[in-house]
């Protein structure tokens, strides 16, 4: 069978076209493989950056890396604060006072500057980069710092829990942070991902419409605003059309209705409310209960953060 | 080979370098010898390469961990091989639809035929010879199969352009570090790659001889009973004939004058077929309607699992038309693929140009043409078959695997025709070989590099064009399937996990496990776990399991993995100790 040399070459000049764009592409490639291994980080590498960061360690900080998916260094840190996300912009950085950032910038698509930019904006760089090896370390300054003055999930062993089974309720037993409510239920402080992302948050997956389970904080020291995230968590969140119903999270306070949030079937994003409660004197506890239904709990795992600030 | 003159063998053997121009016609049959028969010294350079492919996956086997469908077919092989040795124990009892139900009644939503091959090399090579370990003793068949592969990829590239294309067909082909993983698989997905060739292989044989228009319609059944994508091979096929020549033949002898002109091969098809399938598969000798129909209805409805591209995890339809030439183009070294893009794109244009000569001159297509038009079509349609948006994307390169050795002859072409420029410009026919070694080491290095790099790990393997692994995750591209790279957090698990820990291998199948450790690889103490009692959990990164990391987060109370698998600090495995660091 004939080879089409001739044929395929239309004019003279596209044959050593087609060699040199093939030499070339070859050419790259193994400039590519031959370069590689000396854009990769050592273990001596993220030894130095860890040590550096224990070194000055103080409360409130937390460590990012970037870009974000090079989560390795997290193996070299362990007992740090992390912040762990696939966009570090997208990151709630709000309660970390100081962030450091693992920085890799010489491997491939790193294009760690545009997502450092991003991701600090609101952030004041805190003495210059120091670079161990391929590592590259740079601390910066949370100019939008702030603690809330009540945290709903990290205050979860302070809370009663119960099933509002109609005619009776039903409590959670608790044992430290965890309610335990029998058949393999419980209410916890839990590391959920919502969108991709880990959240701290309380996990309190609904039992039914006609059941509310309650999570109730008879002490909630309130501030300005009271606000709250809710979430169909993990795979369960795009969920829909295998009978999945909406999940109802209501917000009392002091036993008035102050807010509520319902997310849709096929809801991925959290919901969000932000409740204003100025009014209500920031002196005093208050009792502010969380209820949260749906009339087919089935892949319905629900977790829901709030607080007060 | 037949007993011939000189004469009559010159006339059969393919071309050697330099080859006629494209206008050359095929030489003429020699009454009693088919023009497109290999010459011994075809068949031996074949056989060599065959041999190469055999050794090579064999002694690189304990490199590829098992993946979770390949753990499954294990089972499977075990159950249908209890089947064969019913056969000769009680071969009345074999046929019976108790036995043949009870036998084949586990994973029958494929077909049978490379489970029985697995389970029949298990039982002999292993339980009986102990010449493997028995890991090796399932995979065997794929390792032979690739070796028939290789020795037909030749024949074929050889056939169709030269002994350089064919050649360097073989060699790409294998240094595609993702085709050279899946060759190493007792699982289907390279199975029906090499039998998809070799339907075309004997589809084109079947042009000028008998013989082959019989091995046709059994090679055909053979790969109907590999795995379902043979549906699609009457199609494609069917669309050559009339690109090449069936519309001619409609033009000069109306419909009737069409139908008389199909070639056997594909009557043979038809007929030969579903017979070989019906023979093959025991599980439907009883039930052949219900069974049958619940195969085919099974990848009709397959459930479409997650999946990573670009960013994007897809879970539903409508899927990214162009998925599969993006993975193609990030997925193949991409010297390669520069390779195979021009000589798809050159070999297009000629067989375009040539065609509408043809048609304008009313005259009759060549072989030349119709070889082309072969070529051409089984590069597009195992990849253009992925392209309705409903169609699932679930599981990479693997499922248009069957583009690829024509791809790779396309790719031969260029190489050489690219050295024979350069003989050429030199004015110097010494030059060539030399010049086509070059090219050869040139475009082939990156892919043999890549291939080196990323060793047993190919479901991780992304060319130069993604940026490696680091490039695809950054593109958010998925990093690996189905669970075989845990074997690189084997080594420290050996050495230091506590005696009889229970470990969590998150998507790790338990006869996985037990292949792990009946093989060596994973000491015998340590217990498979749920997640709620281990001492150690190891995760495997997919963007749809994203929720494990967490619940081994909140459940272990640790945040910070202990050890993983990271391939150019692309996190693929990773494993966490109860209570580090709190």
């Amino acid at each position: 069978m004939p080879e089409p040399t001739a044929s395929a070459a239309p004019s003279r000049a596209l044959p050593w076209l087609e060699l040199a764009l093939v030499v070339a592409v070859a050419l790259g490639a193994l400039l590519f493989h031959a370069t590689l291994p000396g854009r990769m980080p050592s273990d001596a590498d993220y030894q130095a950056a860890a040590a550096a960061v224990r070194a000055e360690l103080q409360s409130g900080d937390a460590v990012a890396v970037l870009p974000e998916w090079a989560e390795k260094a997290r193996m070299f840190m362990p007992g740090v604060p992390f912040v762990s996300a696939p966009v570090l912009a997208d990151a709630d950085l709000s309660r970390v006072k100081r962030l450091w950032i693992v920085e890799l910038p010489s491997l491939p698509r790193a294009e760690v500057a545009r997502s450092e930019r991003a991701g600090t904006a609101q952030m004041s760089a805190d003495g210059p980069p120091r670079r161990f090896g391929n590592v590259v370390l740079k601390r910066f300054v949370n100019r939008a710092f702030h603690e809330p003055r009540f945290d709903f999930t990290r205050e979860l062993g302070r809370a009663n829990v119960w099933l509002d089974v109609p005619g009776r309720r039903i409590d959670c037993a608790r044992d430290g942070e965890r309610h335990d409510c029998g058949r393999g239920l419980s209410v916890a402080h839990e590391i959920r991902e919502v969108q991709f992302a880990p959240h701290d948050c309380v996990g309190a997956n609904p039992v039914g419409r006609d059941i509310p389970l309650v999570v109730d904080y008879p002490d909630a020291l309130l501030a300005n605003h009271l606000t709250v995230m809710a979430a169909v968590t993990g795979e369960m969140g795009w969920r829909h059309g295998e009978g999945q119903t909406p999940v109802d999270l209501t917000v009392d306070i002091d036993g008035q209705r102050a807010g509520a949030i319902t997310i849709p079937v096929g809801t991925v994003p959290p919901q969000h409310l932000e409740l204003d409660t100025a009014k209500f004197d920031p002196k005093v506890p208050h009792d502010v209960r969380f209820a949260v239904a749906t009339s087919n709990p089935k892949d319905r795992e629900f977790c829901f953060d709030a607080a007060s600030e | 080979m037949p007993r011939a003159s000189k004469k009559k063998k010159a006339a059969a053997a393919p071309p050697a370098e330099p080859t006629p121009p494209a206008s050359a016609p095929v030489p003429a049959p020699v009454q009693g010898l088919d023009p497109r028969r290999a010459s011994k010294l075809d068949v031996l350079i074949g056989a060599c390469l065959g041999l190469a492919a055999f050794l090579g996956l064999f002694l690189t086997e304990k490199s590829v961990g098992v993946p979770r469908d390949e753990s499954f077919y294990f089972d499977a092989a075990n159950a249908y091989a209890g089947w064969f040795k019913l056969l000769l124990a009680r071969p009345a009892q074999a046929f019976t639809d108790a036995a043949t139900s009870r036998y084949f009644e586990y994973n029958h939503e494929h077909p049978a035929l490379m489970k029985e091959l697995f389970g029949l090399s298990h039982w002999l090579f292993f339980e009986n010879l102990h010449w493997v370990r028995e890991i090796a003793s399932y995979r065997l068949p794929v390792f032979v199969l690739a070796g028939l592969f290789a020795l037909c990829l030749y024949l074929f590239g050889a056939g169709l352009r030269g002994r350089g294309a064919g050649v360097f067909a073989v060699l790409a082909f294998f240094l595609c570090p993702r085709d050279w993983f899946h060759a190493h698989l007792a699982c289907f997905d390279f199975p029906v790659c090499a039998t998809w060739l070799f339907v075309v292989y004997a589809y084109w044989r079947a042009e000028t001889s008998r013989r082959w228009v019989v091995l046709c319609g059994i090679l055909f059944g053979l790969a109907l009973a590999t795995k379902h994508n043979a549906f699609f091979l009457p199609v494609v096929l069917a669309g050559h004939w009339i690109v090449a020549r069936g519309w001619y033949v409609f033009r000069q002898r109306g419909f009737a004058g069409f139908v008389k002109a199909i070639p056997n091969s594909f009557w043979s098809m038809a007929a030969l077929g579903p017979v070989v399938f019906y023979l093959h598969w025991p599980y439907i000798w009883h039930h052949p309607v219900d069974r049958v129909g619940f195969w085919i209805a099974f990848h009709l409805h397959h459930v479409n699992y997650a999946w990573y591209y670009l960013g994007d995890l897809m879970r539903e339809p409508p899927f990214p038309v162009f998925y599969a030439w993006v993975v193609t183009a990030l997925t193949v070294p991409i010297a390669l693929i520069a390779a195979m893009a021009t000589g798809l794109l050159s070999t297009l244009w000629v067989a375009v140009r040539d065609a509408v000569a043809t048609f304008r001159a009313k005259a009759e297509p060549t072989s030349a043409q119709s070889d082309t038009w072969l070529l051409l079509i089984n590069c597009i349609a195992p990849i253009a078959i992925l392209m309705p948006p409903e169609v699932p994307r679930f599981g990479g390169s693997k499922h248009w695997m069957a583009a690829m050795p024509f791809l790779c002859i396309l790719a031969g072409v260029v190489v050489v025709r690219m050295a024979r420029l350069i003989a050429e410009r030199f004015n110097d026919s010494r030059a060539l070989d030399p010049a086509l070694a070059a090219l050869f080491v040139l475009v082939l290095a990156p892919g043999a590099w890549g291939l080196v790099h990323i060793g047993g790990y190919g479901t991780s393997y992304y060319n130069e064009l993604a940026g490696g692994q680091p490039g695809a995750a950054a593109l958010g591209m998925q990093r690996q399937f189905w669970s075989n790279n845990v074997t690189g957090v084997f080594g420290w698990l050996n050495e230091n996990a506590p005696q009889r820990a229970r470990v969590f291998f998150h998507e790790v199948t338990g006869d996985s496990f037990r292949a792990y450790q009946a093989n060596g690889m994973l000491r015998r103490d340590i217990q498979f776990s749920g997640l709620e009692q281990a001492d150690i959990a190891c995760y495997q990164y997919h963007q749809e399991f994203r929720f494990w990391e967490y619940a081994i987060w909140t459940n272990m109370h640790t945040r910070w993995p202990a050890y993983g698998l990271y391939l150019d600090e692309v996190p693929n495995i990773e494993c966490y100790q109860r209570d580090r660091a709190f």
